[in-house]
């Protein structure tokens, strides 16, 4: 083999009829007078007729048949598994998005729990005084019994003076 | 291949694809013997070969909606079924070079009563000697040599340039020549 030889890729190619006429004429050129290229497409040519003389090989089953049956063996447990659930199961579905993720839900129930919670025993602090007498709005008629706690005179005292307890024992 | 069997594997997918197993069946007749073939001759297993060849045609069905006409069913269907037989040879941890035993030949490399005694001794030898190339050498000639894959079909296949197709082709031949001598059929050690 010297440097002017193809390289095997030409060759291999000359095999499979893959190059270009051009090139395909100098491989051919060359190989009829360099002996080392000769004999190495001589091989390459009798390795590709080695592999047409390759027995067929045949599976001599019906494959289409068989695959079928599994595809349709696959897809039946699903079907019938839509097919076989009761309405009690159908309404559950129905809910899973909500009852799908209790634990992320868990965190927004608590906060609305105690936001009505709150609420309601705000509610319960609130006292509405009727004054008949004197029409005044009606923020002015209520006031917080909590805030009595902090009145000057604790309750069940008698008041050293008229205007030492707040308004609504004045008015009283 | 015929010229009309592409045009029946169009129709017949596109029937397929609409949900129609009996022409997917028809699909797997009709390509079942060379996607076995490549495959057996991959994995030099024949009840492997027969369990990965429904195995490609079940993931040929599930990849159905996916193929398009513009590449060739029996192409594509080569590029599952190569896909498979790599992954297999993985599993079995053989995708490097790894000689088998000599004496495991393939199941159905048996020719008629016509077939000389040479010519028997000369397949046996080349199956052998296929076995001791490395799977990308392997893989590349049954393509192009038993497949008959252009090109660019290889390329696509490989997904490979076609210039790699080349240069991977003539390695591979030069590889299998380390093994065996298609004159006298006689296998260099």
């Amino acid at each position: 083999m010297n440097s002017t030889c193809p390289p095997d890729e030409a060759l291999s190619a000359l095999v499979d009829d893959a190059l270009p006429a051009e090139a395909r004429a100098e491989v051919l050129t060359h190989s009829a007078r360099c002996p080392h290229c000769a004999a190495r497409l001589a091989e390459f040519r009798a390795l590709h007729d080695a592999f047409l003389a390759l027995p067929a090989v045949s599976l001599q089953v019906d494959f289409g048949a068989r695959v079928v049956e599994r595809l349709q063996a696959a897809a039946e447990p699903r079907v019938q598994a839509s097919r076989h659930r009761g309405w009690r199961a159908r309404l559950r579905s129905l809910f899973r998005p909500l009852t799908a993720f209790p634990l992320a839900l868990s965190p927004y129930a608590g906060a609305a729990a105690a936001l009505v919670m709150g609420v309601w025993l705000g509610g319960m602090l609130l006292q509405v005084v009727d004054s008949p007498s004197q029409p005044s709005p009606p923020s002015a008629n209520v006031t917080l019994a909590a805030m009595s706690l902090f009145d000057a005179v604790p309750p069940g005292n008698l008041c050293p003076r008229a205007d030492a307890c707040g308004p609504i024992r004045s008015a009283q | 291949m015929s010229e009309a069997l592409p045009a029946l594997d169009v129709d017949d997918v596109a029937r397929a694809q609409a949900g129609d197993m009996a022409a997917f069946a028809a699909l797997v007749r009709r390509h079942q013997d060379r996607v076995f073939r490549f495959v057996l001759r991959m994995l030099d297993a024949r009840d492997e070969a027969t369990d990965l060849t429904q195995d490609v045609f079940v993931k040929a069905w599930q990849a159905l909606p996916d193929w398009r006409p513009e590449a060739s069913f029996s192409t594509w269907l080569l590029q599952i079924a190569r896909n498979a037989a790599l992954d297999q040879l993985r599993r079995r941890q053989l995708v490097q070079f790894a000689p088998l035993e000599d004496g495991m030949d393939v199941a159905d490399a048996a020719p008629g009563p016509e077939a000389s005694y040479a010519g028997r001794q000369q397949q046996a030898q080349l199956d052998r000697a296929l076995r001791r190339i490395a799977a990308e050498h392997r893989e590349i000639l049954l393509l192009r040599e038993v497949e008959g894959l252009a090109y660019g079909e290889l390329a696509r296949v490989l997904g490979i340039a076609e210039g790699t197709v080349k240069s991977r082709l003539a390695r591979a031949r030069a590889a299998l020549l380390e093994h065996f001598h298609p004159h006298a059929g006689v296998t260099h050690e």
